[in-house]
């Protein structure tokens, strides 16, 4: 038995299964959010390359798996970042019960997270693209809608992570002959620039951004949302490896010098565009270009703190886009326009979404006792030991989000059209709105005993630690 | 742990009142134990003045990073104990006086939010570093919107709730900034350490919060609560605002920056001073109030007098709190806010006298003059609105007769009480001539308004003169046409913005994309990134 087998091959088998059985959709929910957190549980739990006896037989879980001349490896230390992408799977499978996604959801949702792990765990690393790619494929059925055409946003999201593929396998190319090249270090700058293309068009750094708020408005929320945060993570983790393998890239300060400033230009144009937004559903694809932009801070710094931010900075991205699509996809649902001028009153008439959204949207800006506080000060600490002139840009950009969230709460609470709307909500959404809402707190106002745990994956990365 | 007992003790009192109610106990039987409560914690915390400094540190907030003082510090000393049972002394007499308002009350369980509220106020007046401070000012601005936003109908006070709550997290925001500059100075801020060349920052941090730079004024039109959660909400957001001060001394700024900060803080210490008194009640002129005394505190704080910044927090708390709960009245009762002004007067050896030190500079006479003159009006107003005819005391319940003076005197005995027993040495007779006449002067110029001027036919004539030059003042001070500028600025960067988004997002903007694509493979085939 090997590690590949049970948190790649398992799943996918499942996946298929699902996908026949697809039309059930409690059962489909129940059986992929289960298999999820089984994963997830079982990464915490059992150690790679360790024996365990059950009874008469001992058991073996090694980390490799080869297939056609190829490597899955999965080891020890990877153990939490599957653990990670399972649970985060398991909570994205559970909240879609209520968001009101397509059938497709749940089986491609299992497989697409089984391909980033496969992808993460694939050597050579060349054909992390490929599988990032079918990944981008699948989940392309996702945003169908009954009875209506793909849109425009969907399309731009396919077309620009498709053309980050060549970018990738070229730079894997460029780096494995630049140590035979002539002029070696010119090969690796070329390589490293293809690279840096290729990563810019997968995380839609700018100007490679635009599918993002496109795809916020034409897709399922809830779907544009896990993409937005499921997508970025792993890529992040991705780019971790890169920087944990090649000493070169941590000690290149023109490329750490971009990452700054692709950061700082990602946060300014988020928080701007923000600002003067007034569909919801843009507004969300806003928040992920700012997200990206810290998580670029972070690794531009190239110091502990940096990778620990880096890391830690996902986990209430994550629990933020799904409460934040959740609430939208589910007025959506109800035939709600997603315009500012829509939500008069909404606080009464669906108070835990409204509640969950404006909790997901203040993380975002990083309001203290949300945990987007913490996650984000040691980031800009670093940076101002640097130089101050990057923070005034990324303050700009944190108040750009701050006045949408402000916009928002004048209008949620405005009493013009709420005389004969009283509606409540069901108790199954506010059960995860509640749990979405309770979480994100604890994580600000216990930042320390919630998010500890996580900086062991940086177990992971050897050279960043 | 000790430190921590007030607010443990806050928090089951909240839970007791929250049972109490729950069981449909008699609201009269729930306001007894509420008082008591209160009270034995009122006692509590005037015991306490005998076993500080204590401090509880809870280390390691978050897990990474050296953020400084980056674990959660409460810290009970001799700059916190005064605030804390001048807190303490509001909520009781708050609660207290309730006894003339229990008609108007919906539920006691309106006690035991007020008990909550004032937990996070002992929590941020404990507060002893910098992460706490930033917590508990988020928590306090959280509470005030959430309290607030459930008790106003109108969509203009929604607007207005949702713009106060927008500054004070600016406020929060430039205090942040303010940190990360001192880390890059290489001097991360801590508490007790002078804030030095961010000192302005943070001056513009505690001055937003409060409405002093600039003149903001969020709720000019008062807040429809009633007065006994609407000054306790008030009164803990002054009071997380100022223990900034207090605990980050200002240091010494560059003359010119100090002359010039000076200056504009009088100038709303002014115009806070004539709209307080030109307020149609007390309650209408509350946030005038909050301003005018808040600015004379940032004015000693500017000239390094912690002390004096202290004293004028406690008036503007408890002298504050006497007129603001002062709701049934009569003409022996006024003895009680005629009381509580010797405490805002600076007079000898009174609880305000030290806060003359930091008023009165040897530099800018004029800017003297005018501080004389603000606290001159500052007390008109306050016994002009003392002396207002209300709901009289006598209409009530004969037992209110005996607790209601209570509940108010306990404010005035609390000033006086951290005046005589802490350690803080401000016996002082302060600055003579300028209390002496900002004292008399309010006297004979209320002397002469009732005398000459109350039924006189020039009333309405020097009114008519004197309502239009006002409202121009108003209109530039509180810096509206700086908002309208700031408006006009951001709708047309909007249309700019919005025209770079239909480019980048529009059916073209793909092209765009490959232009740049094809840029960027240019270069690299000519080598000229290597």
């Amino acid at each position: 038995m090997s590690a590949p087998l049970i948190w790649i091959g398992i799943p996918l088998i499942f996946s298929l299964m699902l996908f026949i059985i697809r039309g059930n959709r409690l059962l489909t929910l129940i059986i992929g959010g289960g298999i999820s957190a089984f994963l997830a549980l079982l990464a915490l739990t059992f150690k790679i390359e360790s024996v365990f006896p059950l009874g008469p037989i001992s058991l073996e879980i090694s980390s490799t798996f080869t297939i056609l001349g190829r490597n899955f490896v999965i080891t020890d230390s990877e153990r939490l970042i599957v653990a990670l992408l399972y649970s985060m799977c398991a909570f994205w499978i559970f909240g879609s019960r209520i968001s009101g996604t397509n059938s497709f959801f749940v089986p491609n949702v299992l497989v697409i997270i089984t391909l980033f792990v496969a992808a993460l765990s694939v050597q050579p690393f060349l054909y992390a693209a490929l599988i990032i790619e079918i990944a981008v494929l699948i989940s392309i059925p996702i945003f169908f809608q009954r009875g209506q055409p793909v849109k425009q946003g969907i399309i731009r999201y396919l077309v620009f992570q498709t053309l980050a593929v060549p970018f990738i396998l070229f730079a894997g190319w460029g780096f494995e002959v630049a140590p035979t090249s002539v002029d070696s270090q010119a090969a690796y700058y070329q390589a490293g620039v293809l690279l840096a293309i290729g990563l810019g068009l997968w995380l839609a750094i700018f100007p490679f951004h635009t599918w993002v708020p496109l795809l916020a408005r034409d897709g399922h929320p809830y779907s544009a949302g896990f993409i937005f945060s499921m997508i970025p993570t792993t890529i992040f983790i991705f780019f971790l490896d890169f920087f944990n393998t090649f000493s070169w890239l941590r000690e290149e300060t023109l490329l750490l010098t971009i990452c700054q400033i692709l950061g700082i230009v990602m946060i300014v144009l988020g928080g701007l565009f923000a600002a003067f937004q007034r569909e919801l559903t843009r507004l969300v694809g806003y928040a992920v270009m700012v997200e990206i932009g810290f998580s670029l801070l972070a690794i531009s710094l190239n110091q502990v703190i940096g990778w620990q931010s880096y890391i830690l900075i996902m986990i209430p991205r994550i629990i933020g886009i799904a409460i934040c699509t959740l609430a939208i996809s589910i007025w959506k649902n109800k035939e709600l326009n997603i315009d500012f001028d829509s939500f008069h009153g909404v606080y009464y008439q669906s108070t835990f979404a409204v509640l969950g959204f404006l909790v997901g949207w203040f993380t975002f800006s990083g309001l203290p006792l949300l945990p987007g506080f913490p996650t984000k000060l040691p980031i800009l600490i670093g940076l101002s030991q640097l130089t101050i002139t990057p923070l005034i840009f990324v303050s700009i950009g944190l108040f750009g989000l701050f006045v949408a969230g402000f916009r928002f709460l004048a209008i949620i609470f405005s009493t013009r059209h709420n005389e004969n709307e009283i509606e409540s909500e069901s108790l199954l959404q506010k059960i995860y709105f509640s749990i979405g809402i309770v979480l994100l707190i604890i994580m600000g106002i216990f930042p320390s005993v919630v998010l500890n745990p996580f900086l062991e994956i940086l177990s992971a990365f050897a050279n960043l630690k | 742990m000790i430190t921590l007992i007030p607010i443990g003790f806050n928090l089951f009192a909240a839970v007791l009142i929250l049972v109490l109610t729950r069981i449909k106990a008699n609201i009269g039987r729930v306001w007894l134990i509420a008082s008591i409560l209160s009270l034995t914690n009122w006692g509590i915390i005037l015991g306490l003045r005998w076993l500080y400094p204590l401090q509880i540190k809870f280390p390691d907030w978050f897990p990474i990073g050296e953020i400084s003082q980056r674990g959660i510090t409460l810290q009970l000393d001799s700059v916190s104990w005064p605030l804390l049972l001048a807190l303490c002394a509001v909520q009781t007499a708050v609660i207290i006086t309730d006894s003339s308002r229990l008609d108007e009350i919906p539920s006691p369980v309106i006690w035991s939010g007020l008990y909550l509220v004032y937990t996070v106020g002992f929590l941020a007046v404990l507060s002893s570093s910098i992460i706490t401070i930033l917590l508990v000012w988020a928590l306090v601005d959280i509470i005030e919107f959430i309290i607030l936003i459930r008790n106003v109908i109108s969509d203009q006070k929604i607007n207005e709730i949702v713009v106060s709550f927008a500054v004070k997290i600016l406020g929060l925001s430039i205090f942040v900034f303010g940190l990360l500059i001192s880390y890059e100075q290489g001097t991360p801020l801590r508490i007790g350490q002078e804030a030095n060349s961010i000192g302005f920052i943070i001056l513009i941090a505690v001055g937003l919060r409060l409405g002093v730079i600039p003149f903001n004024l969020p709720f000019v039109s008062g807040s429809p609560i009633r007065r006994g959660l609407g000054n306790s909400i008030r009164m803990v957001s002054v009071v997380t605002s100022m223990v900034v001060l207090l605990r980050l001394p200002m240091g010494t700024f560059d003359e010119r920056v100090q002359s010039i900060l000076l200056t504009l803080t009088v100038v709303g210490i002014l115009f806070g001073a004539i709209m307080w008194y030109g307020s149609s009640s007390e309650l209408e002129g509350r946030p005038y109030w909050i301003v005018t005394m808040a600015g004379l505190a940032i004015y000693s704080s500017i000239n390094d007098n912690q002390i004096a910044t202290l004293a004028w927090t406690l008036a503007l708390i408890l002298s504050g709190s006497v007129l603001f709960l002062f709701s049934a009245r009569g003409r022996k009762l006024t003895v009680i806010p005629l009381l509580a002004v010797i405490g805002i007067t600076g007079l000898p050896f009174t609880p305000s006298a030290i806060g003359w030190q930091g008023l009165i500079t040897s530099g800018g006479i004029i800017r003297n003059i005018l501080l004389i003159l603000s606290v001159s009006i500052i007390i008109l107003g306050y016994l002009r609105h003392a002396t207002i005819a209300d709901i009289l005391l006598s209409q009530k319940e004969k037992w209110i007769w005996l607790t209601y003076p209570l509940g108010l005197f306990i404010l005035i005995l609390s000033q006086w009480l951290i005046f005589l027993i802490s350690d803080l040495n401000w016996y002082t007779s302060g600055i003579l001539f300028a209390s002496i006449v900002a004292f008399v002067l309010p006297l004979i110029i209320l002397f002469s308004i009732r005398k000459f001027l109350r039924d006189s036919e020039y009333t309405e004539f020097l009114q008519r003169i004197f309502k239009p030059i006002g409202n121009y003042i108003i209109k530039f001070l509180s810096f509206r046409w700086v908002y309208d500028l700031i408006w006009s600025f951001l709708g047309l960067f909007q249309r700019i913005v919005n025209v770079f988004t239909n480019i980048l997002e529009g059916q073209g903007g793909i092209l765009w994309v490959i232009v740049f694509l094809v840029m960027l493979i240019t270069l690299i085939i000519s080598g000229d990134l290597t």
